[in-house]
């Protein structure tokens, strides 16, 4: 039977690995391709590896780095960050880049998921979905780079799946790396069945925790990053992974 | 020692080209039909894409032809991987391009008709009906599949192995000297690598 999946997701900022808290306040960890070797040998069912500044400061990729990072991946690695046309997207595949992972610029419109979906497949393509809270307690799509409050969340996510996406990110951003516990309420708004694979992300931070997750129907995966980085009551870094491989 | 890799447009090349390297082979990579190395007859067809784009771009540059040429002509072996596989086929439901008729059967797109989620991704069991070659001694049976359709093999013989996914899909075929696995054994570990190895060196 096709196991649900644990996947590390890593922040690169200035081509260093870098952790943040509500994708604010980074902090360096370290880098980046040591630490993919390490979950490389740690057997991880999936790698996202996430550039959190070229798409809002208008950058284009490094692909001497990413080349690097898919070298020492003998499992899927998606990447995303910065992607704005077909042709990256071809760059990225031939470089070993298994899927690749569209967020900003469908804020612009569909097109760019649906062009890459039409030549690449589906299964090449995941929407990442940012969500923040209002004061209110109110959830909102999020778009970080041009920081407006747009349209309505389900909405936008049956876009992205109507164009081709073969899977969902969604990021709870008010709780991203805050290590206080993903609650699987969260997912209440959705109450339509999602036919693509559903990833989530955003504080967990417990093995029991994943199970949870990971026990909830919607849920196809989970996306961990502070979990799987940090140790200890002052956050050391040291890298950790748990398999829900049998 | 160097095994034929097919780059074709859209193939992710790269990975397996990787996993290749890790096992301790260079391969020759191939865009045109006379970049064949015959001295070594064994073919690698990476895939990536949707069916009818692949199909396309192996027309564009005059691969299609000559790579049925040396595998049914010059006895050349042949592993095709994800979209590789379904290209061994005679028709797909994702267009309406001819495939490479190698092997009878046609490609058809994971029934939904149970709610089941499409693509499906993720690592998935073997279950080996036939142990060939190609499956010899691996360390683990779980492989990473990425995909939206898959090869209904005409022959049941034809399939070494199935993986479950509400249906039986065949993750593994193989007719004479033509093979393929559906999901990315370039993806898939040191069991991936086996299976490359086990291609390389025993099929």
């Amino acid at each position: 039977m096709l196991n649900k999946r644990v996947i590390p997701i890593l922040l690169i900022r200035n081509d260093d690995l870098v952790k943040s808290v509500k994708y604010n306040n980074y902090k360096y960890i370290g880098d980046p391709l040591n630490v993919i070797k390490i979950f490389n040998e740690k057997e991880v069912d999936e790698l996202i590896v996430l550039d959190v500044e070229k798409s809002k400061n208008n950058e284009e990729l490094n692909y001497e780095l990413i080349k690097n990072f898919a070298s020492e991946c003998y499992m899927p690695l998606t990447y995303g960050g910065g992607i704005k046309n077909l042709e990256q997207a071809e760059k990225l595949f031939s470089l070993g880049i298994e899927k690749i992972l569209i967020n900003s610029a469908n804020f612009k419109d569909y097109q760019l998921i649906k062009n890459i979906s039409k030549e690449f497949g589906s299964q090449s393509v995941i929407a990442g979905v940012d969500i923040n809270k209002s004061f209110f307690n109110k959830f909102y799509l999020y778009d970080w780079v041009s920081k407006k409050k747009k349209l309505d969340i389900n909405t936008h996510i049956q876009n992205c799946i109507k164009n081709g996406a073969g899977e969902l990110l969604i990021n709870f951003v008010f709780n991203e790396g805050t290590l206080s516990g993903f609650d699987t309420k969260w997912l209440d708004f959705i109450n339509y069945e999602i036919s693509i694979p559903l990833i989530v992300n955003g504080g967990i931070n417990s093995i029991q925790n994943i199970e949870q997750c990971l026990k909830c129907e919607k849920i196809d995966a989970v996306g961990i990053g502070a979990f799987f980085i940090y140790y200890g009551p002052h956050n050391a870094v040291l890298i950790s992974y748990t398999s829900n491989k049998g | 020692m160097s095994i034929n890799l097919i780059k074709c447009g859209l193939g992710n090349v790269g990975s397996v080209k990787n996993a290749l390297n890790k096992i301790g082979y260079h391969p020759n990579i191939v865009e045109r039909p006379d970049q064949f190395n015959y001295n070594f007859k064994k073919i690698i067809l990476p895939g990536v894409g949707s069916f009818d784009s692949f199909i396309a771009s192996l027309k564009k540059s005059g691969l299609f032809d000559e790579i049925i040429y040396l595998v049914k002509r010059q006895q050349f072996s042949i592993l095709g991987i994800c979209v590789g596989l379904q290209s061994f086929f005679e028709t797909s439901e994702e267009g309406a391009e001819t495939g490479l008729s190698l092997i009878k059967g046609r490609v058809v797109r994971i029934n939904s008709i149970k709610q089941i989620k499409v693509p499906h991704m993720g690592w998935n069991d073997l279950i080996i009906k036939k142990n060939k070659k190609l499956l010899f001694d691996l360390p683990k049976k779980n492989f990473y599949f990425a995909h939206s359709y898959y090869a209904k093999c005409l022959f049941e013989e034809d399939i070494l192995a199935y993986t479950i996914y509400d249906e039986n899909i065949p993750a593994v075929i193989n007719s004479n000297n033509v093979y393929g696995v559906q999901f990315h054994p370039e993806k898939s570990f040191l069991q991936g690598q086996k299976i490359l190895k086990n291609f390389i060196e025993l099929c």
